[in-house]
């Protein structure tokens, strides 16, 4: 088969070879011809021979293809059935993999599995079991020291994650898991009793040491409570014990909170009375009586001249049993609005975060206590606070309540001091979390605001009272005498107040005002009518003096909303002091103003030159009345007034000077008057006053020179 | 659990609220509480409340402990369960599925206590809710027939049979202590009341539900009360 390109190839060159020669054959000579087809038989001859020779032994080689082929195909048979063994050799050792494939993959599945047993095994372990130190540190650590507290703390912690863990069903009926189960309740109940003895010792403790400090401290001398630092220092150390409790024992937890309001509830109730004790019992006035009656329009106040007191008008006594008792009210409710958020701190009330969160996050510290916080949204919260706080607090409104009705008895300025305080205190509290104290708050004002008006109203009837049992109808009046007093004695008492109790005062000084205007007309009118008034002088004498008296003293006090009242006094006084003078003036040169009155009407319709034409006030009318007043009688009418005047008057408020004054300047402008038109309408008659006005200078000083002698 | 503090004297029947979550156990204790209602709906975790009260003219005191409907179990909770001498089961008569929840409150009280004769009462809420109702009368009745307990239909809302099941567990609490007192005085156990609340809880089954009769008797002659006497 090699050969076969050979054969191929060698034909084909001998053609070419032929026909080259051929064609030189042919192109030298055509009569070789027959040489050249005698050569192509030889030619076709001898191939023809090799031909048969070729295929002979072409022949040989197929046979020997054909044996070597066959050869082969035994050998391929015999492959063929060495590879089918093969295969089923293969197939078994395929089955044998898969087999162990299957097998390696259960096994895989199988260690997981195991592990993942191992693990859990593990974990239920660690879930059951637990270092006996930290069960003996719940036993025995001293709950006592910081360092004891922070062990326990950690066991505690150990303990709770414990009972947090929340087995699945299969788990949980398991023997050894209940009886672990069952253990750690043991020991965490076991801890929880012995916190619960602990802590109710130490509250009680702390609380007697409350009350011994607040002895020791004389706190009570400034009208203050001592706090309770000390017992909320060392109790705010149980934070998270506390916290522990609440989560593992709510029951208990609320049981810590009712022993710790019981004991601080006696703390609070021994300091607390001891304060109200003390301002009421030493500071309460022992001659109240006589105070009294210098401020108020009490029925003892019955008419006439009340001998002017020392403290009338001059400064508060420094504390005043009104400042007292506000000031310890005051300090009462900060107490309360600092307890209520101690409690609320210490025992973790209305928050929402767990024991193991709070030992994770570090220790929080207690929370601003002394001012109000927000008003919670939790309305559980908000109950359960009433209660807690009640608890605390129990029977301190009945005390307050006590001390102020003792106090209202004696003196009423007192509790309208305390109703500006309270008042105040409300204002400051306003929708806070503080629904106790504000409650305490409402009740107290309530009382005070209802004992405000029926004060007022006693006012009111004293005053309608005095008008009918005064006897002596001169002289400033009880009331008017008192009102000024009142109203230092309330200004003080509200000092810097801007509450409900403020328009309360303005609109009960109104009505006070008013009753006594009308009270001091109508005792006026009366005095008219009374027999040995024959000169109807008395109804001025009173308005005058009563309304100087209201004027200077009321203005002094410098309350705004009594301002018209004081204008209104003013314009009274100035017209009955007006009246009074011209009155007096009359009856002392009563003709001689008449006729000059007359001039001087005349003057507006006549020429002053005329005037003497007319029949009435010709020139001997004009020497009559002259004539009449020569000046030793005007000498001793104006002595005999001047007299007058100071029984009219008494020197105090400086009112017998202001009125003889007045007079005086009538006098003088009289006289003025009548010189003046004697010249313009009589100078033709040469005619003058018996007097002249160095006369009424001279007497008038002189008078004066004598009454200071007196 | 023995007693502590200041109140020994005075007898404190412990009862528990339990059931689903918003079944209204917060509402039904604030309403017996302080006879109010609340609206908001806050997710407990756990609180105790505690009252004075006068009962058939004795005065004893109750401690409710009002329990997380939606936390899941913990050994806390049995804990909880522990100190219960009364158990109230509520569930929403509007949730269905708070109805079917009921028997696994019941039966991990059981498991817990490891005795089946505990004061308990069935307790079907927001009865007020008549629209949204989901659980027949019937339906529950049956399910307290078969547990042998009373069932009652109650509303937080207006109140309706609020006392008269706190009420009524408090009188199965005293009537079964007392039962529990008997025994051990005739068998000559002086004191020892230590450990677990349910230590005492071996009172006989019979004088429970003789009472019970009782009870039921005099109260279904009321208007609208529903009570099955067992
Ligand atoms: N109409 C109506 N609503 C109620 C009644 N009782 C409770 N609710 C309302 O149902 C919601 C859930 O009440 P809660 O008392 O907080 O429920 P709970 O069972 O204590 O829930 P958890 O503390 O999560 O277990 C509140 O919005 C309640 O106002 C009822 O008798 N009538
Ligand atoms: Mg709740």
């Amino acid at each position: 088969m090699e050969r076969s390109p050979l054969t191929e190839e060698a034909p084909a060159f001998s053609e070419l070879t032929i026909l080259e020669s051929y064609a030189e054959a042919y192109s030298k000579d055509f009569s070789e011809a027959q040489a050249i087809d005698a050569r192509l038989v030889t030619d076709l001859a001898q191939s023809e021979a090799e031909n048969v020779r070729a295929i002979m032994e072409a022949n040989d080689q197929v046979e020997a293809i054909i044996t070597q082929l066959e050869s082969a195909i035994r050998e391929l048979d015999s492959i063929e059935a060495w590879s089918e063994t093969f295969k089923g050799q293969l197939k078994v050792i395929g089955d044998d993999v898969q087999l162990i494939q299957s097998q390696n993959k259960a096994m895989h599945v199988q260690t997981r599995n195991q592990k993942a047993l191992m693990h859990e095994v593990d974990e239920l372990l660690a879930a059951l079991s637990i270092p006996e130190t930290s069960l003996s540190m719940l036993r025995e650590e001293s709950l006592s020291t910081d360092q004891g507290i922070v062990k326990a703390e950690e066991a505690a912690a150990r303990l709770l994650r414990r009972l947090n863990n929340t087995f699945d069903d299969g788990t949980r009926d398991m023997y050894v898991v209940n009886e672990r189960v069952e253990y750690f309740q043991l020991h965490a109940n076991n801890f929880a009793v012995r916190l619960v003895d602990f802590l109710k010792i130490s509250f009680t403790f702390q609380a007697d040491t409350c009350i011994s400090e607040y002895n020791k401290s004389g706190a009570v001398a400034s009208f203050a409570l001592n706090g309770h630092r000390s017992l909320e220092e060392s109790l705010s150390r149980y934070r998270g014990l506390m916290l522990w409790m609440k989560e593992i024992d709510p029951r208990r937890h609320n049981e810590l909170l009712d022993l710790y309001a019981q004991a601080v509830n006696v703390a609070y109730k021994q300091e607390t009375k001891e304060l109200l004790d003390f301002v009421v019992g030493v500071l309460m006035p022992k001659k109240q009586q006589h105070e009294d009656t210098e401020h108020l329009f009490t029925s003892t106040t019955k008419g006439g001249y009340l001998p002017p007191t020392p403290t009338s008008g001059g400064p508060m006594r420094k504390y005043d049993l009104a400042g007292a008792l506000a000031k310890a009210v005051q300090n009462i409710i900060s107490a309360v609005v600092r307890e209520q958020n101690f409690v609320t701190d210490l025992f973790h009330l209305g928050t929402s975060y767990g024991y193991m969160g709070w030992i994770r996050n570090g220790h929080k510290t207690v929370g601003k206590l002394d001012r109000p916080r927000e008003q919670t949204k939790d309305v559980k919260l908000k109950k359960r606070m009433m209660g807690i706080m009640d608890d605390l607090f129990k029977g301190l409104l009945v005390d307050l309540m006590a001390s102020v009705e003792q106090v209202a008895r004696v003196s009423s300025i007192v509790s309208i001091a305390l109703l500006a305080t309270v008042e105040d205190l409300l204002q400051q509290l306003d929708n806070s979390n503080q629904q106790y104290a504000i409650l305490m708050l409402t009740n107290l004002q309530k009382r005070l605001a209802n004992l405000y008006d029926r004060f007022i109203e006693e006012q009111l009837r004293a005053i309608e009272e005095t008008k009918v049992t005064a006897k002596k109808r001169t002289g400033v009046l009880p009331f008017i005498r008192v009102f000024p007093n009142f109203v230092r004695r309330m200004e003080n008492a509200l000092e810097g107040c801007n509450t409900a109790v403020r328009k309360a005062t303005d609109d009960a000084y109104a009505k006070l005002v008013q009753k006594m205007f009308e009270a001091s007309e109508a005792i006026a009118r009366e005095s008219e009518v009374h027999a040995d008034d024959k000169e109807q002088l008395n109804k001025h004498i009173l308005t005058v003096e009563n309304m100087h008296h209201f004027h200077l003293e009321v203005r002094a006090c410098k309350v705004p909303s009594l301002d018209p009242f004081i204008k209104m006094s003013k314009a009274s006084y100035d017209l009955h002091l007006t009246t009074y003078i011209k009155m007096n003036a009359r009856r002392a040169i009563g003709k001689m103003l008449e006729f000059f009155d007359g001039v001087d009407v005349l003057l507006k319709t006549t020429a002053p030159q005329e005037i003497g034409f007319h029949v009435s006030y010709n020139k001997a009318q004009l020497k009559k009345v002259i004539g009449q007043y020569p000046w030793k009688e005007v000498k001793r009418s104006i002595e005999a007034l001047y007299k007058k005047v100071n029984k009219h008057f008494s020197d105090e408020d400086g009112l017998l000077q202001v009125v003889w004054h007045g007079i005086q300047e009538e006098f003088i402008r009289d006289h003025g008057r009548f010189t003046d038109l004697l010249q313009r309408c009589y100078s033709d008659t040469g005619l003058t006053l018996e007097f002249s006005i160095n006369d009424l200078l001279d007497t008038f000083s002189e008078l004066a020179k004598n009454s200071r002698r007196r | 659990m023995v007693k502590r503090g200041g109140r020994a004297e005075l007898a404190c029947h412990k009862l528990i609220m339990v059931g689903s979550g918003a079944v209204g156990k917060s509402a039904l204790t604030l309403q017996y509480m302080y006879g109010e209602f609340v609206e908001e709906y806050d997710p407990t975790k756990a609180d105790s409340y505690r009252k004075k009260v006068v009962l058939d003219g004795e005065e004893c005191q109750v401690d409710i402990l009002d329990t997380a409907g939606q936390e899941e179990y913990s050994a806390i909770r049995d804990n909880y369960y522990r100190s219960g001498e009364g158990f109230l089961c509520c569930f929403s008569l509007t949730d269905a599925a708070s109805f079917a929840e009921t028997a696994e409150f019941r039966d991990q009280i059981l498991r817990v206590l490891g005795d089946n004769n505990t004061p308990f009462l069935l307790i079907g809420n927001k009865s007020d809710c008549v629209d949204s109702r989901q659980v027949s009368y019937e339906e529950a009745r049956a399910q307290a027939e078969a547990w042998q307990c009373a069932y009652v239909e109650t509303s937080a809302k207006t109140a309706e049979n609020v006392n008269v099941v706190f009420d009524q567990m408090m009188r199965m609490v005293r009537e079964r202590k007392r039962t529990a007192r008997d025994r051990r005085g005739e068998a000559g156990a002086a004191g020892g009341a230590g450990g677990h609340a349910s230590a005492a809880d071996d009172g006989s089954k019979n004088a429970a539900g003789g009472r019970r009769d009782d009870q039921g008797k005099s109260r279904g002659q009321k208007k609208g009360f529903k009570c099955v006497i067992l």
